[in-house]
């Protein structure tokens, strides 16, 4: 699917070209630390909780757990769209890193699923190199 | 923890015409509020020996966000100064008002102006309020994900809020537009608000969706227009017109700067602040007699009244229902000139200035009778900060 929502590029660091660089290879992925496995997001290069250097990154699988969402209904800018639903996802597995997507309900865009409710994701291509999220109700299949 | 001997005090108030579209630059607008605090303080240009802002000239975050340089203002004036900051990361929109607190009672300074100036109102123009960034080239720091990731305003980032909030306590759009209906009728008595004619729940529920479970009467206006405040060393009352003490600040960062990534969006970083606050005074809640509390949305102002205690967690909702208790007259009154819903949107600076109109019985048809002490929360999401200002006694 096409993804039309506004914003602008995060500016690319060091810390977080990695990141980036494995978005364009379709994997979602946060730092865990080797030391004590947390996970961190966006990427640091140092852990929170034990100050540990040695973090690698690792992939992000689904499902997520919807933490909270909203329907947009305002163009932010001349010709944006007004009408999309965004989701908060929070990922348990991963130390509950968080993530914000664009929720495609297969229907009109307006539908949002409750809190709590697994979902899963894909990356589409956004600001040229970089992409966002969009987030469906979770398939195990 | 009182480790004051003698608590820095605020001397005046300036503020420029206040409006929509003014026909008058950032800096003109500056200027006026700047000479009138100084004025209202009693005292001349020559006295002021500190100067300081938010943000200045930093990379704006919308079109007439930032205010003038505060070189220039330093420049326009002559001030002689032993201190200066224009600050773009600190504590919200007391991030100049608080350190300039800590120069006076440390003796670097006497007499700081600290001033808060926007022109979004004109620098948006007749169209529709834009998302954040949209004139960046790119999102740098703690919002880059957000803007990246199509939540380009923060009324999606507090409706993320407010939807946790309603899904954990049950509260209602109702209560929220109790807030909006409150301040509005607070608006009446203040002829610098921008709406003054009573709104109704009809009129509130009928508004135009803006981000789930938020709508147009949820979101505050911008505004043209600059406050100054004049922050005094603690020994210079005797030759003062009046002040009002600084009791307690709080400007606590204790949790992820993050608005996506706080750990609980049933809270704010007001949490963080208002603990910080109570921490530093024996005053409590139950003293305050009118409460300043930013409403760049109205869920704010629910997560405020939590945060600095007024009610428990969870109960802000019926706490403002009905109106009665944060209604003049009520128990605790709250954003007696309108707040940014009503009053207009000056970055916080408003419920600064209502403050100490409060506190200096200048407040005219909106005044609290016998306001000894005032709360002000400003700022919402991951930066939050607070004021506890009390009465000054010759």
């Amino acid at each position: 699917m096409t993804l039309e929502l506004p914003g602008v590029p995060a500016e690319v660091t060091p810390e977080s070209e990695e990141f980036w660089a494995a978005g364009r290879r379709g994997e979602l992925v946060v730092e865990r630390c080797d030391s004590c496995g947390l996970h961190i997001f966006p990427p640091r290069g140092v852990c929170r909780g034990c100050y540990g250097r040695e973090l690698h990154l690792r992939p992000v699988e689904g499902p997520g757990v919807v933490y909270s969402s909203t329907v947009n209904h305002n163009a932010w800018s001349p010709g944006a769209p007004e009408v999309y639903a965004l989701v908060l996802v929070e990922f348990p597995e991963y130390s509950g890193v968080r993530f914000v997507g664009r929720f495609d309900d297969g229907r009109d865009g307006t539908g949002t699923p409750p809190v709590g409710e697994l979902v899963g994701f894909g990356l589409v291509p956004a600001h040229d190199d970089q992409f966002q999220l969009v987030f469906t109700a979770w398939d195990p299949a | 923890m009182r480790a004051r001997a003698g608590k820095p005090v605020i001397s005046g108030l300036g503020q420029s015409r206040i409006g929509r579209r003014l026909p008058r630059s950032a800096f003109q607008l500056t200027i006026d509020a700047v000479l009138a605090a100084i004025e209202d303080a009693g005292l001349k240009p020559s006295d002021i020996d500190g100067l300081a802002t938010n943000p200045g000239a930093a990379v704006p975050l919308n079109p007439g966000f930032n205010g003038p340089d505060l070189y220039e203002v330093q420049d326009a004036l002559g001030l002689e100064l032993n201190w200066h900051l224009g600050a773009c990361q600190g504590p919200a929109q007391f991030m100049s008002v608080i350190p300039a607190a800590a120069m006076v009672s440390m003796g670097v300074c006497r007499h700081v102006v600290a001033f808060r100036t926007t022109t979004e109102a004109s620098a948006q123009g007749p169209g529709k309020r834009r998302g954040l960034g949209e004139g960046m080239k790119e999102g740098d720091g703690v919002l880059a994900w957000l803007l990246a990731s199509g939540a380009v305003s923060a009324a999606n980032w507090t409706a993320f809020y407010m939807n946790r909030h309603m899904h954990q306590y049950g509260t209602t759009k109702e209560q929220l537009g109790w807030i909006a209906m409150t301040e509005r009728a607070h608006a009446a008595g203040n002829p610098d608000a921008v709406f003054r004619t009573p709104l109704t729940m009809d009129d509130y529920l009928a508004s135009r969706p803006i981000s789930s479970p938020l709508s147009l009467y949820d979101c505050d206006i911008p505004m043209d227009g600059s406050s100054a405040v004049v922050i005094s060393a603690p020994d210079t009352t005797p030759d003062l017109r009046h002040w009002a003490e600084i009791e307690a600040v709080g400007s606590a960062m204790r949790h992820r700067p993050y608005w996506e990534h706080w750990p609980d969006l049933t809270t704010m970083a007001t949490h963080d602040a208002a603990r910080h606050l109570w921490s530093q005074t024996d005053l409590k809640p139950g003293d305050v007699d009118v409460a300043q509390i930013y409403d760049a949305f109205s869920p704010f102002v629910l997560f405020w009244l939590e945060a600095l205690g007024f009610c428990a967690p969870g109960e802000s909702g019926p706490f403002v229902e009905g109106g009665t208790r944060i209604s003049l007259g009520g128990e605790l009154p709250i954003n007696t000139w309108g707040g940014q819903l009503s009053g207009g949107r000056l970055h916080g600076w408003g419920f600064l200035a209502e403050a100490l109109r409060q506190l200096w019985g200048t407040a005219g048809p909106r005044q609290v009778e016998n306001a000894e002490v005032v709360a002000v929360g400003v700022g919402g999401g991951a930066s939050t900060s607070a004021l506890l200002l009390t009465k000054g006694d010759r």
